[in-house]
């Protein structure tokens, strides 16, 4: 393939891979609540998950190492197997989201039972990770979830306020400031910016770059996939929010299930609206859920030292296969519980940004080492935002329980 | 082999980890106990409210066309989550004061549920009545949310 298809192929997966349900969620929930207030946290969000996806991509091509083999080697074994543990639990969480959103969206499409569906996206989804290579999983979903440019074009066709719109991406305290709104309004920033930096992202990108055999010349390919592509995906989340503020704020109606997304797509463009909402959903969660379950593998086997990657055969590489399964499995036991898919997805995103320090740190410390990266190493503008966004990560971390408990998981 | 002081760091961080589990069940079982105020009541009456006002939409979209098969599920869907809002409303230990505010919204609610199942029985949509019936539940539950946010 020619390097302009691939990087074109590259940006158009990375935009349609970026929305998944929690970020659909608190997206449309942000706009509903705060209308444009909270942008400026959408454009802080995706610059960071740029910057760090982008080190993990670079180290990647030129040491060929994933994230968790860096943890280990950085961290040293205890820390490590902490976040380990961690990011563990938050994939499984986060998997669990995405499968019981998927079964929700089959039922809408279907009418048949959401437990039996829950089988069957179990059933679907261990087929396709067992007998698909990585680049068509990859772009299968990313292109699929291209689809959520629908609500793109609903947010234009609303005919929001242009200026108010830009006002908010300059960043801004609730009016007035204090009190409960204030709590609401720091808790939903936290979870938008946990929801757009989540940490499997960087653990999937990192480790398709080594599926991919990406070499140290296809550094400025990943930049470019990293900035163009994540750029485009963050308008797909700033056109959510804006749904939240001009469809359904005035309706009075907090956005809870995918369906009632949807429904905003069928108000308008009829339909045909409605079946392109859905289906976009349905790759944008199912390729999230892909992602998630083979994030949980990869860490593990690479933390372990175990032979990982959907390049080997199940046989070469049995454990890293179980793993994604156990994880797939487990996240469908979670939601066949009964538990409401939504109320997972805000545990997953909350105990997110807890482990986002710890997994970002190593990916830092390595990027920036130029003993390592030789030439490669991050220069100082990567170096002033590695580290900006370390701080602001692990602030948010400490804030992110005590605004979920305070403020009853942002419902009030 | 694991060497010895790896296995007992595993097993301290195992003994901290449970220890972090069990605090924080037991703060979230004595948090619980404690009488509903304003604030855990109106969330499930906001709940309560979006539902209605989404039946009302999709009732508005079932007279437009929409795939009936979508709405016939996506309503079930909603009864499903209108459901849990009451049982988490009815299981709300309320002070002497909301008591009278929590029965309202019980009550009051009671069509949200009758005119989901009738959405989920195929019979979309819904008669004038009812659909009057629905938005004016809504606003009610709007009206007690916004009392209780005062």
């Amino acid at each position: 393939m020619g390097k302009f298809a691939e990087v074109f192929l590259g940006i158009l997966t990375a935009m349609g891979g970026f929305v998944e349900i929690g970020e659909l969620t608190f997206t449309l929930n942000a706009g509903r609540r705060f209308e444009y207030a909270l942008l400026w946290i959408v454009l802080l969000g995706t610059v960071g998950i740029m910057v760090y996806c982008e080190m993990a991509g670079r180290i990647a091509a030129v040491k060929h190492q994933a994230v968790f083999s860096l943890i280990r080697e950085r961290d040293g074994f205890s820390a490590g197997l902490l976040t380990l543990v961690a990011a563990s639990l938050v994939n499984v969480l986060t998997c669990a989201a995405e499968v019981g959103g998927v079964a929700l969206l089959w039922q809408l499409l279907s009418g048949w039972p959401y437990r039996a569906l829950l089988l069957a996206a179990l059933v679907f989804f261990v087929v396709v990770v067992w007998s698909t290579p990585f680049e068509w999983i990859e772009r299968i979903f990313g292109l699929g979830g291209l689809l959520m440019i629908v609500f793109m074009v609903l947010a234009v066709r609303l005919e929001p306020d242009w200026a108010s719109v830009a006002a908010g991406f300059a960043p801004s305290l609730p009016r007035p400031a204090g009190g409960r709104d204030t709590l609401m309004y720091t808790f939903y920033g936290v979870a938008l910016l946990s929801s757009i930096m989540l940490p499997y992202e960087t653990y999937f990108y990192a480790a398709g770059g080594i599926e991919d055999r990406w070499k140290p010349s296809d550094v400025t390919l990943n930049r470019v996939v990293v900035i163009v592509g994540f750029s485009l995906g963050a308008l797909l989340s700033v056109s959510l929010v804006l749904i939240g503020a001009e469809f359904f704020k005035p309706r009075s109606l907090d956005p809870a299930l995918p369906g009632t997304a949807a429904l905003a797509a069928a108000d308008s463009f009829g339909n045909i609206g409605l079946y392109v909402a859905l289906l976009g959903m349905f790759f944008a969660f199912a390729g999230a859920a892909i992602e998630t379950a083979l994030s949980a593998a990869y860490n593990l086997a690479q933390f372990a030292g175990w032979p990982w990657g959907l390049d080997k055969r199940p046989r070469d590489a049995s454990r890293f296969a179980l793993a994604w399964i156990a994880v797939f499995v487990l996240a469908t036991v979670v939601v066949m519980t009964g538990i409401d898919p939504i109320s997972v997805v805000e545990y997953s995103i909350v105990f997110s940004v807890v482990v986002l320090p710890l997994s970002y740190f190593p990916v830092l410390a390595v990027a920036r080492d130029r003993g390592i990266m030789g030439p490669y190493a991050n220069g100082p503008l990567a170096n002033a935002l590695g580290w900006f966004y370390l701080v602001l990560i692990t602030v948010a971390a400490l804030a992110a329980l005590p605004l979920f408990v305070a403020t009853h998981a942002g419902q009030g | 082999m694991i060497p010895r002081r790896r296995r007992h760091a595993a097993w301290r961080q195992a003994a901290f980890l449970g220890l972090v589990l069990l605090v924080g069940g037991v703060g979230a079982a004595l948090y619980n106990q404690r009488p509903a105020n304003e604030d855990d009541l109106a969330i499930p009456i906001g709940e309560l409210r979006s539902q209605g006002f989404e039946l009302a939409l999709l009732n508005d979209n079932a007279t437009r066309g929409r795939d009936r098969r979508f709405v016939k599920a996506h309503a079930h869907q909603l009864a499903q989550s209108i459901e849990r809002s009451r049982d988490e409303l009815a299981s709300l230990r309320a002070a002497a004061k909301f008591a009278a505010t929590r029965s309202a919204a019980l009550q009051r609610s009671e069509p949200l549920l009758d005119a989901a199942g009738q959405f989920g029985a195929g019979r979309a949509p819904l008669d004038a009545a009812t659909a009057a019936q629905i938005v004016a539940v809504a606003e009610q539950l709007k009206s007690l949310e916004g009392t209780l946010k005062r």
